[in-house]
């Protein structure tokens, strides 16, 4: 870089800072907030994108030259993060360029080198895709229950609708399931069962206006650090605003909170239910609210443990869905028992604390936003923990305005638009539609062509993740595909999954299929490794917690052969399909033909033409008048269906209108011309500030308690549901006296495959620690730096005690994150689930731990 | 050289002593204050460096936030290698 290059570039740097900081010396070269695209340099390229990384969805502009990326600006336009990225955004390019990219299709011949770093051998792509056509085929053919596709929250959104509808509709399964169902599945089931309608009716603005944040079992200060700085500036700028943390152990979020609350594990459901107890019993719930907007409910409770291979088909596991409509009086009774003073006993939360949280839902004038992530959603009953966290919202009328709601973050950038949006879940169709609801079907049908009738055959819903893990072990799996995932680390109860010991060997008998970018865990165990484009390799579009759908345009070409995971489906589901018809039409162009020529191998246009094509055809979805048989199921025009489907409730916008206002959040709107985002969803107001006034003319009632219309609700109104307190799946003994949490650090993202290539953050963090309390070392006769076996039911590891470590648990609970793959602490981890969701619960494996002499 | 720029956010009452214990750090410079956050421009070799110095701000008593919102590599030497493959 020459002198004037260099004074250049760092004016540019100094005036877009300063843009973002809302600062003086925004002007400098011309440059100002709001043109990052063209102050960002000067000298190269740019593309909008978004960041790779976690669920916060920050956008960033990329600048390229010579088909390198050179430089990455925090994206002012974008809405989500206008302009700030966290640290990990210098590493942005740097995952793009890892000495160990795989570049070259691998084969291995030999499937009892499984689980070893040997036996892949370098192929070319079409003895590749003929391996992986003929054995996907063949178990087609011979037994469709014996194969699964296991994708992803990473998954750009076209590239999942295209996967969910070749295997939903191309092949007629269900089984077909995210690693979102590690993470979120709690959290939409609990969307699901009260709003009857996915993702949260706020938006990340409501950081800049809430009075009082509770975090719930969330380290946001290592796991969203953009969300969390805008929760610490809006602590700063705002008078008396105050963050009550509650969790089992104390992080860095407590560090920074004016109150942290440990409790014992499972109890966060008897807090919650207190909070209930004290609004119901002092009349300080928001009656109006209660009148206009809420029906109440009761469930199947003492509904055991999803422990064993034979839970969901047990009587118990067959009702866990079940509820029943209850009176407010009822649903009071239920509560009562939640006393302050037993709810403290049960927590070891003081009762005076209890009060000072209960007393902040009490406060009609308090803007009270509820945050959670894992711990909240990976627990035995993670459904109903969020179910807990809305009544009390519900009651007190604190949600669907600005600053004030109950919010579920993600952990991963696209587990909202894609796992969730475009439902590449076992049970799902697109759109929050499902496979089990005859109208969801017929609709299904008239948006991708298919004869009335013709998705029947999957109306069962298929394999959740944890039952594929658990049949493809047990030998019940022919074929497992997985992409933009690393399962073989991530899983929990790695020591069944992975054919550790005699029993379940089935790993090594299933043929399986991994899209990569680098060498994994997983790539250890696959028979195929199809080498893929990373991030802005391609075109694609993620979308975030907030609702908003964001596109990453493509910047700079795959490395060597590796290629469009898109291309990929498209070469095996067009060799798969091969002979097969749908409505007299070869199958493949049925369903595919709008976009790729079989016959050339390729795509019809070019990465932006594919992705608007398939983006205009999902749209259908949420915009059924784009389709007049659609349209017709959508209105329930013939009165065969109960009632109208209100698609139009999670409206989106043409392609060109994301590039346009670098990203939107749905349902967007069309008023006079114009594509309008819609923050607050179901609040009543202005279509221009953000307000849902279009949905709720639409299907709404205007004029109800605080003006909001939960108009995609049975009956308008959301559901409470009383769920009590139920211990863990495991509780502390002799045996096995610990509780054992896992999750995740600053430095490293998930398990680490991208994270972990970048020097400096390996260094930063370069080993996984068993975080204890003082107390526990002495007691066991361990210090800092010594080596322990933990063991639990499902499995042990070794790994280094450490007493000052990220995470500060309490005496009887101890800590590890899962990205080091050396130290594989998931295979002593639980693979119980929440009955409900199906989501493992990670955080309360029962351990013992014993000190490795020598 | 790698340039970047970020926006520090401090405790209220820590800026002033934030921004000169940035401004004494090697690499740094600190172009702005407006209100609690300081505008701060990194040069450093690599990334690697550049993440480091910025990741260590964190330790600086009234750091409240460390927002990136600029980086420019074009002159990383390890990206230069790495990309030409």
């Amino acid at each position: 870089m020459d002198i004037s290059r260099r004074g250049f570039v760092k004016a540019t740097a100094v005036a877009l800072a300063s843009a973002a900081a809302a600062g003086t010396m925004s002007s400098l070269m011309g440059c100002s907030s709001g043109n990052a695209t063209a102050g960002a340099a000067g000298e190269g390229q740019k593309y909008t994108a978004v960041c790779r990384f976690c669920g916060c969805g920050c956008g960033v502009i990329c600048e390229v030259k010579d088909n390198k990326l050179i430089s990455v600006t925090g994206d002012p336009d974008n809405q989500s993060n206008r302009g700030l990225n966290c640290v990990k955004g210098y590493y942005l390019a740097k995952i793009l360029y890892g000495e160990d990219r795989l570049t070259v299709p691998l084969i291995r011949d030999d499937s009892s080198t499984k689980g070893t770093d040997e036996g892949l051998r370098e192929a070319t792509w079409d003895e590749a895709l003929e391996l992986v056509s003929s054995k996907l085929k063949e178990t087609w053919k011979n037994d469709k229950n014996r194969l699964a596709f296991w994708g992803s929250g990473q998954q750009p959104i076209t590239e999942g609708y295209c996967t969910a509808k070749f295997w939903k509709a191309g092949l007629l399964s269900n089984n077909i399931d995210p690693n979102a169902r590690l993470c979120m599945a709690s959290a939409v089931v609990g969307f699901m069962n009260v709003f009857q309608t996915d993702e949260p009716a706020g938006c990340y603005e409501d950081f800049d206006n809430a009075d009082v944040f509770v975090t719930w079992g969330a380290n946001m200060a290592e796991a969203h650090p953009m969300l969390y700085s805008r929760l610490t500036a809006r602590k700063l700028s705002g008078e008396g605003v105050r963050h009550y943390d509650l969790g089992t152990i104390k992080t860095r979020t407590s560090e920074s909170a004016d109150k942290t609350m440990l409790f014992k594990p499972n109890t966060d459901l008897a807090i919650a239910n207190c909070i209930a107890n004290y609004l119901v019993q002092n009349k300080l719930y928001d009656e109006a609210f209660v009148n206009d907007h809420l029906q109440f409910k009761q469930g199947t409770e003492n509904i055991g443990n999803a422990t064993d291979d034979g839970y969901d088909a047990s009587d118990v596991g067959k009702t866990v869905d079940d509820v029943a409509p209850i009176t407010f009086d009822e649903f009071a009774a239920r509560l009562a028992p939640y006393t302050f003073e037993y709810t403290s006993e049960l927590s070891g939360v003081p009762v005076e604390d209890l009060e000072e949280l209960a007393k902040v839902f009490a406060d009609k004038d308090a803007k009270v936003m509820s945050l959670w992530t894992m711990g909240v959603n990976q627990h035995n009953r993670g459904t109903w923990m969020n179910h807990n966290l809305y009544n009390i919202h519900l009651l007190s009328g604190k949600i669907a305005k600005p600053g004030c709601g109950p919010f579920s973050l993600t952990g991963q950038p696209s587990a909202c638009g894609t796992a969730r949006e475009v439902g590449t879940f076992s049970h799902r169709l697109p759109a929050d539609l499902v496979v089990k609801n005859p109208q969801h079907r017929r609709y299904t049908e008239a948006i991708w062509d298919l004869p009335e009738g013709y998705l029947d055959e999957i109306q069962k819903p298929g394999m959740h993740t944890v039952k594929i893990f658990r049949e493809m072990s047990k030998g019940n799996l022919g074929f497992l595909w997985t992409a933009h995932n690393n399962w073989a680390q991530s899983m929990p109860n790695l020591t069944r999954f992975l054919g550790k010991g005699e029993d379940n060997q089935g790993i090594f008998d299933t043929f399986i299929v991994v899209n990569e970018v680098y060498p994994t865990m997983s790539t250890k165990y696959a028979d195929v490794v199809f080498p893929v484009a990373l991030w802005v390799e391609r075109e694609g579009q993620f979308g975030n917690a907030e609702r908003r759908s964001s596109v990453f345009e493509k910047a700079v070409d795959p490395p060597g052969e590796a290629k469009w995971d898109l291309w990929a489906i498209m070469e095996v589901a067009r060799r798969v399909l091969d002979g097969e018809q749908i409505d007299g039409e070869d199958a493949f162009d049925h369903l595919f033909g709008f976009i790729y020529d079989k016959d050339a191998a390729d795509f019809k246009g070019d990465d932006r033409e594919t992705n608007r094509a398939i983006w205009e055809e999902y749209r259908i979805f949420s915009n059924p008048s784009m389709n007049e048989k659609a349209k017709a199921i959508n209105d329930n025009a013939d009165g065969t269906f109960e009632g109208k489907l209100k698609m139009e409730a999670k409206q989106l916008a043409p392609y060109d209108e994301y590039l346009a206002h670098h990203g939107l959040t749905w349902p967007v709107r069309e008023v006079d011309g114009t594509w309008l985002p819609t923050k607050w969803r179901f609040s009543n107001g202005a279509q221009e500030d953000g307000f849902d006034e279009v949905g709720v003319a639409q299907y709404g009632t205007p004029g109800l308690a605080n003006d909001v219309s939960f108009y995609k609700s049975a009956k308008s109104k959301p559901s409470v549901v009383f769920r009590p307190y139920e211990p863990p799946a495991e509780t502390p003994d002799s045996e096995f006296p610990f509780y054992f949490v896992t999750g995740r650090l600053l430095e490293h993202w998930h398990t680490g495959t991208m994270t972990r290539r970048i020097p400096e953050l390996d260094r930063a963090l370069p080993e996984a620690l068993l975080n204890m309390s003082q107390e526990d070392c002495t007691a066991l006769g361990v210090k800092d730096g010594d080596m322990v076996k933990v063991t639990s039911r499902f499995g042990e590891f070794d790994i280094k005690v450490s007493t000052a470590g990220r995470t500060q648990p309490p005496a009887g609970t101890v800590f590890a994150p899962f990205f080091a793959e050396e130290t594989l602490i998931n295979l002593a981890v639980q693979d119980t689930y929440c009955p409900l969701s199906k989501e493992p619960d990670y955080k309360k494996t029962c351990v013992s731990i014993a000190k490795i002499e020598g | 050289m790698v340039i970047s720029s970020l926006v520090v956010e401090t405790k209220p009452e820590c800026t002033d002593k934030v921004s000169a214990e940035l401004a004494e750090r090697a690499g740094v410079e600190v172009h702005e204050t407006n209100g609690y956050k300081i505008v701060v421009t990194i040069e450093a070799e690599t990334v690697d460096d550049s993440h480091a110095i910025a990741s260590g701000f964190i330790d600086i008593p009234g750091v409240t936030g460390i927002n990136l919102v600029y980086a420019n590599f074009e002159d990383d030497p390890t990206l230069a290698e790495a990309g030409s493959r």
